[in-house]
């Protein structure tokens, strides 16, 4: 048995994954959260630190990290990058104007050591506004299939209607237990 | 008991091994002859000799030097199959002997082979477009173009003013319900937007006031200065500006960062169609935190920041 059988089947028996929910400000990041926990979100306001949830899904123990995104909190993304095992990127598919820095940010991200080998999942939120852009158009605009070091997809969404998380959610767990865990 | 039956086992299986070992030597012996293989050997030998000076004396032509070559090499592996065949009938001395000579024969085959056929150089051609799409990762050049690509599909859902000075423009609630008003580099200037938008962005004003009606999500603010600005919607995001007046209704939340000398009042502005509007943004009336700001470069939540605090009621200006 190799020394990485021995750190799957440890990470097995505890059935975890470690999920970094990351964005720029605005995005819907602690929306999104909420959601998925079934809490109500009128009373989201701009996270000032972090976010953490743990959610039981599909047997396995999802921690999910959400960090704020203003411009002086990026800075500090970087403590939380150790030991993620999939990364949420967030974007608000109707801020048009700042996918250029969303773009920025999120390949600067993907350059991290620490992130290597962490499963991205995209999803462009807010979808219910009349204005925004589909996971198509922001696919292109942000450049996703240039990204060849990381697995990832790219869904719609809305976490204010709860419309397409799931689907989402089922890629990005799936794939990553198929990375992490054994198949026995 | 048990103690002695193990040598005993393998001292039988020594003999074994030498009666074998023996049988071997004579059935090699009987069948061909160690010296049958002597003279097979050197026989091989000197055809091999011949064939590596049929090359270097340039015999061969050079366009079938590498079918030679191969022949050569093919003929080396024969010799040492028949070598090793018979290692276990032939003496010391002439197993070193054979051995050397075999080597002596690859040795030479290698050294005219690498000087008649030149090295073929290492390359990757087939894999040359590859450094150029490692290349264009994150050139900045690309984000420019990402965003000036498509612009009709990007900015289709806007409207707003720019590039103004000393004008009154006015926004009304048909031009831009449910869509995204964007206000940049004002000065002097007074702007009205009537109805309820999606997102307001307010971008590089100065020495303005800004009375905007009932916003569905967010309002952001960049870059602004001296201004008196009212609004309601349900988050606020304000960065690098300085000396602004708010009159805000908040149901979520107002950050500052990167902001100094902020100064909050409650929403007061009113129109005709305001309670209309304010319906259709889907915010909630009895949910007001205009006074209660979150500042990002202020982690310190025991001491207040000082980049902002509430408008004095005395100093509230009445806003038409």
């Amino acid at each position: 048995m190799g020394f990485l059988t021995i750190l799957k089947k440890m990470r097995q028996k505890e059935k975890e994954m470690r999920i970094l929910m990351l964005g720029l400000d605005n995005a819907g990041k602690t929306t999104l959260l909420r959601r998925f926990n079934g809490e109500e979100i009128d009373t989201v306001a701009p996270t000032l630190g972090f976010n953490i949830k743990t959610l039981d899904y599909k047997g396995f123990k999802l921690n999910m990290w959400d960090v704020g995104g203003q411009k002086s909190l990026r800075s500090y993304w970087r403590n939380y990058f150790e030991s993620t095992d999939g990364l949420i990127w967030v974007v608000d598919s109707a801020d048009k104007r700042r996918l250029a820095d969303c773009k920025k940010e999120l390949f600067s991200l993907l350059q991290e050591e620490r992130l290597a080998g962490a499963t991205l999942l995209v999803f462009t939120n807010k979808q219910d506004l009349p204005g925004a852009l589909s996971a198509e158009e922001i696919r292109d605009l942000l450049e996703l299939p240039k990204i060849k070091t990381h697995h990832w997809q790219i869904f719609n969404c809305s976490a204010v209607t709860g419309d397409n998380l799931l689907p989402g959610m089922d890629w990005l767990v799936t794939d990553i237990s198929a990375r992490i865990f054994t198949l026995d | 008991m048990e103690g002695f039956k193990l040598p005993d086992r393998l001292v039988k299986k020594q003999a074994e091994r030498l009666a074998e070992k023996e049988q071997k030597k004579l059935a090699a012996a009987e069948t061909t002859g160690v010296d049958k293989f002597i003279q097979e050997f050197e026989e091989r030998q000197k055809i091999i000799q011949n064939f590596l000076k049929d090359a270097e004396n340039g015999s061969i032509d050079s366009s079938d030097l590498e079918g030679h070559f191969d022949k050569i090499s093919h003929e080396l592996t024969h010799l040492q199959t028949i070598f090793s065949h018979f290692t276990i009938a032939l003496p010391q001395f002439q197993l070193r002997k054979y051995q050397a000579a075999i080597f002596e024969l690859e040795e030479k085959l290698q050294v005219s082979r690498d000087k008649l056929i030149p090295k073929k150089k290492f390359s990757f051609k087939n894999r040359k477009p590859e450094p150029s799409t490692k290349n264009v990762k994150i050139v900045p050049k690309d984000e420019v173009d990402s965003c000036v690509s498509a612009p009709s599909l990007i900015f289709a859902n806007e409207c707003g003013f720019s590039d103004q000075q000393n004008t009154s423009p006015i926004l009304h609630g048909t031009d831009c319900f449910q869509k995204d008003v964007s206000l940049s580099n004002l000065s002097n200037c007074t702007v009205r937007v009537y109805g309820s938008p999606s997102t307001v962005h307010i971008t590089n004003i100065k020495d303005s006031t800004i009375l905007i009606g009932p916003v569905s999500t967010s309002v952001f603010l960049d870059d602004c200065s001296n201004c008196d600005i009212a609004v309601a919607c349900q988050q606020l995001r304000v960065h690098s500006s300085n000396s602004i007046n708010f009159y805000i209704h908040v149901t979520s939340r107002c950050i500052i960062e990167d902001s100094t000398n902020i100064h909050v009042a409650p929403y007061t502005w009113r129109y005709d169609s305001f309670d209309e509007d304010f319906k259709a943004s889907k915010l909630d009336p009895n949910s007001n935190n205009w006074n209660d700001l979150d500042d990002f470069n202020w982690l310190a939540k025991d001491k207040a920041s000082p980049n902002w605090m509430v408008l004095s009621e005395d100093t509230r200006k009445k806003l038409e």
